[in-house]
């Protein structure tokens, strides 16, 4: 089971783990723990503060130091399943590829079919199944970069598995945190899934050509999302009859011109 | 790597470091906005604890606040609602200081 979702089985190599007689204390060499030892009776307290995610994490400045050392921008997509994830990338593909070198990894956890699709347009695109787990992590997505990443490439799009939850907290090395949220999942999502939004920059709130046939609210959705976080830029947009999709091409411009490699967080 | 995996991971090298002493607790902390639902990361945590040399080991896990510092008014905010907004003067020009991480704050051994 994955720790967060239920997704993964746990492998873990056995360990022998037996109690001394007597205190043997020797400190590592990891700057960031902080062993404090306190003694009651038999037992004693190790104090740690550690960071769970610290290996993700430092995995993630890897990534994105090497893509910074070749002008690469990466932006990680996510979004629940069926947001418009591909779609959205198979008409930013076709728009974009011939002016900026763009290269793709497709995270799944069964199938190629994504990959397949975004294949079509001519770019670089190699898929990740990741099995049972449901989200990717940064060490796993920076061992594909040597294989998608050429010397002409500017923008490295990474479409994350379509999960609302356990993605949000692994940092894969992007510049950039772009959440697709359709307009047929209601305005309450922002608020039922805070972590993902409240680490967005981008929140495209897709499907807009069915809004019609909805009761939605995009002042409500909005507002909400900018409660989580206040400098996110939203941007309505259909795939599919192109509504205010050049306001999106426009931010993916900008992003790779300006070189945008500071980290959003 | 699922997040359960981290944890014992990352205590089993604690413990492999300091000698190895019998592990009775496991003390985390989950920030607010970590996106780590308390109930599964325990369920996974204990799931994975079966299949390790730790199984009688208890897990504890506290929510870590959500704080922010702003950065007009330089105050900072415990807020008990997810509303990025500073408490003292409304702005929503703020930083998170703690809630959005996972970590394990302590270990009982003996």
């Amino acid at each position: 089971m994955c720790g967060t979702c239920g997704c993964n089985k746990p492998e873990h190599s056995s360990e022998a783990a037996h109690s001394h007689d007597e205190h043997h204390h020797h400190h590592g060499d990891v700057s960031h723990e902080h062993h404090q030892h306190e003694h009651s009776g038999d037992t004693r307290l190790i104090n740690l503060e550690l960071d769970i995610l610290a290996h993700n994490n430092a995995h993630a400045a890897e990534n994105r130091e090497w893509l910074n050392k070749r002008g690469v921008v990466a932006i990680n997509i996510m979004s629940s399943p069926g947001s418009g994830k591909t779609t959205l990338l198979e008409k930013t593909l076709s728009k974009i590829g011939d002016k900026y070198k763009t290269a793709v990894i497709v995270g799944d956890q069964k199938t190629d079919l994504d990959a397949k699709r975004l294949q079509m347009s001519g770019c670089n695109v190699v898929q990740i199944e990741t099995g049972e787990l449901c989200h990717l992590d940064a060490a796993k997505v920076g061992a594909y970069f040597d294989k998608v990443v050429s010397n002409e490439t500017k923008l490295l799009i990474i479409e994350n598995i379509g999960n609302l939850i356990c993605p949000a907290s692994f940092d894969l090395g992007e510049h950039k945190r772009v959440t697709l949220l359709s307009v047929t999942e209601g305005e309450d999502k922002p608020l039922k899934y805070p972590a993902m939004f409240s680490r967005s920059d981008v929140v495209l709130l897709t499907k807009s050509d069915l809004l019609p046939h909805l009761d939605y609210s995009i002042e409500v959705c909005q507002e909400r999302i900018h409660s989580l976080t206040p400098q996110a830029e939203v941007i309505v947009l259909s795939s599919s009859s192109g509504s205010n999709f050049d306001l999106w091409l426009d931010y993916l411009s900008r992003l790779v011109e300006e070189g945008s490699h500071t980290s959003s967080r | 790597m699922s997040l359960a995996m981290a944890v014992l991971d990352q205590v089993g090298e604690v413990l492999s470091r300091e000698g190895s002493p019998m592990l009775l607790e496991i003390h985390l902390s989950v920030g607010v906005l970590s996106g780590i639902d308390k109930d599964a990361l325990q369920f996974g945590i204990s799931l994975a604890l079966e299949n390790s040399p730790y199984k009688t080991a208890d897990v504890f896990i506290t929510e870590e606040p959500l704080i922010i510092s702003c950065r007009k008014c330089q105050n900072q905010s415990q807020l008990s609602e997810l509303n990025l907004c500073c408490l003292h003067c409304d702005s929503t020009d703020v930083s998170t200081l703690s809630g959005r991480d996972l970590r394990i704050q302590f270990l009982k051994v003996s």
